[in-house]
């Protein structure tokens, strides 16, 4: 090697910081197939036993969930919402696109056993799965989390009030709760808000 | 350092006397070696004592004038590791009876460096999914932001290995540092 080179090396050195910018990408092992998409009265809202049967049963849901009633009456209950628990929306196709948010009609009743001074509030998100991942939310997916208070009868649960910016494509949804406290959660009809 | 100041070393080092009777300098053009520091750093927040070492490399750029690279590891990370580079002109100040430089003028520009190696991590998913985050190791350098200035002793040992002792001062990244180094240095070719 030639000192002139040698020389060009240690002026290159002394000039220039380094070091690579950004990490390698992230991928994803996709998970259980979820299942396959009903013809739902209107276009992604699961309202009828039939449309919400799709939620409650497919490789993905679990924990102590029971399908209730009949018609547009029927809900899907999660019966112990102090164990994990998870509905899994379907496959869906054609991808819904500009998606802004999930109304999701329900109630949380907590046991009547809890003592006075329990809390009576649980922790529910909906998660979006998107074509691609999502920057800024835990492990790339959008997600939306709620606090749930006690109710009696059947309200829109605040996440029709948290905006998506910018709106989302959606390849699946799917609920789940985090929570200690001890009751019922009954969800009464689920729609994506465009 | 700036560049201004790195060009006026070096010519400072171009012009340096040197006694009329010294021989003709035969330094190797390349050595090989390493070195351990001790640091005394002070900052704006307080101060520290540190201990590093690593590798050198001297070139010879003429028979006066050398060229050493040197980088030091300050101690482990939780991921790795993080250390202190430079290159420093060399030259002669004073000489032995022998001809070979005794003492040497030292300055340079350095700056700071990390090394990071993170395993892959794969995190499960509420749906089944997992999200897999690639390992990588990871080089990172500052810009030679440095300055170093100070005096060098190198005493050939044997033919082929000589001993550097050396002091002097780093200034910058906002601190400043004190530094004591012993080294050895090994050449193919022969000392003289």
């Amino acid at each position: 090697m030639s000192t002139r080179r040698l020389l060009l090396y240690a002026v290159l050195l002394l000039t220039a910081g380094c070091g690579r910018d950004g990490l390698p990408p992230s991928f994803v092992i996709p998970g259980p197939a979820g299942p396959s998409p009903v013809p739902t009265a209107a276009p992604f809202v699961w309202d009828t036993r039939d449309e919400l049967a799709v939620w409650a049963s497919n490789n993905v849901t679990s924990g102590a969930i029971v399908l209730d009633g009949e018609g547009s009456d029927a809900v899907l209950r999660v019966e112990r919402t102090d164990q994990k628990w998870v509905l899994r929306g379907p496959d869906l196709s054609p991808m819904p696109t500009g998606v802004r948010g999930v109304r999701v009609r329900c109630r949380f009743l907590p046991d009547p056993s809890l003592p006075p001074t329990a809390s009576r509030s649980i922790l529910v998100s909906v998660t979006f799965d998107t074509p691609t991942t999502s920057p800024g939310y835990a492990n790339g997916q959008t997600s939306i989390w709620v606090n749930l208070q006690a109710t009696t009868e059947f309200t829109d649960a605040p996440f029709a009030s948290r905006q998506l910016t910018p709106p989302i494509d959606v390849r699946y949804a799917y609920l789940h709760g985090t929570s200690s406290n001890r009751g019922m959660l009954e969800i009464d009809r689920i729609e994506f808000v465009r | 350092m700036t560049r201004h100041a790195l060009a006026l070393t070096v010519v400072a080092g171009l012009i340096a006397g040197r006694p009329a009777a010294a021989q003709e300098v035969s330094m190797p053009r390349f050595e090989l070696g390493g070195v351990a520091s001790g640091f005394a750093v002070a900052t704006f927040d307080g101060g520290a004592a540190l201990l590093g070492g690593g590798p050198t490399l001297t070139i010879g750029l003429t028979p006066r004038i050398r060229i050493d690279v040197i980088g030091q590891f300050l101690g482990p990370t939780e991921i790795g590791a993080d250390g202190f580079y430079e290159a420093q002109i060399r030259f002669p100040v004073r000489y032995a009876a022998s001809g070979l430089p005794k003492l040497w003028m030292t300055a340079g520009a350095g700056g700071l460096f990390s090394f990071y190696s993170i395993g892959e991590r794969r995190t499960p998913r509420v749906d089944g999914s997992i999200v897999v985050y690639p390992g990588y190791s990871e080089l990172r350098a500052t810009r030679p932001r440095m300055a170093t200035v100070g005096i060098a002793h190198q005493q050939i040992v044997s033919g082929h290995a000589s001993l550097i002792l050396a002091t002097g001062v780093v200034v910058g990244e906002g601190a400043i540092i004190a530094r004591a180094s012993a080294g050895v240095s090994f050449s193919k070719r022969r000392y003289r």
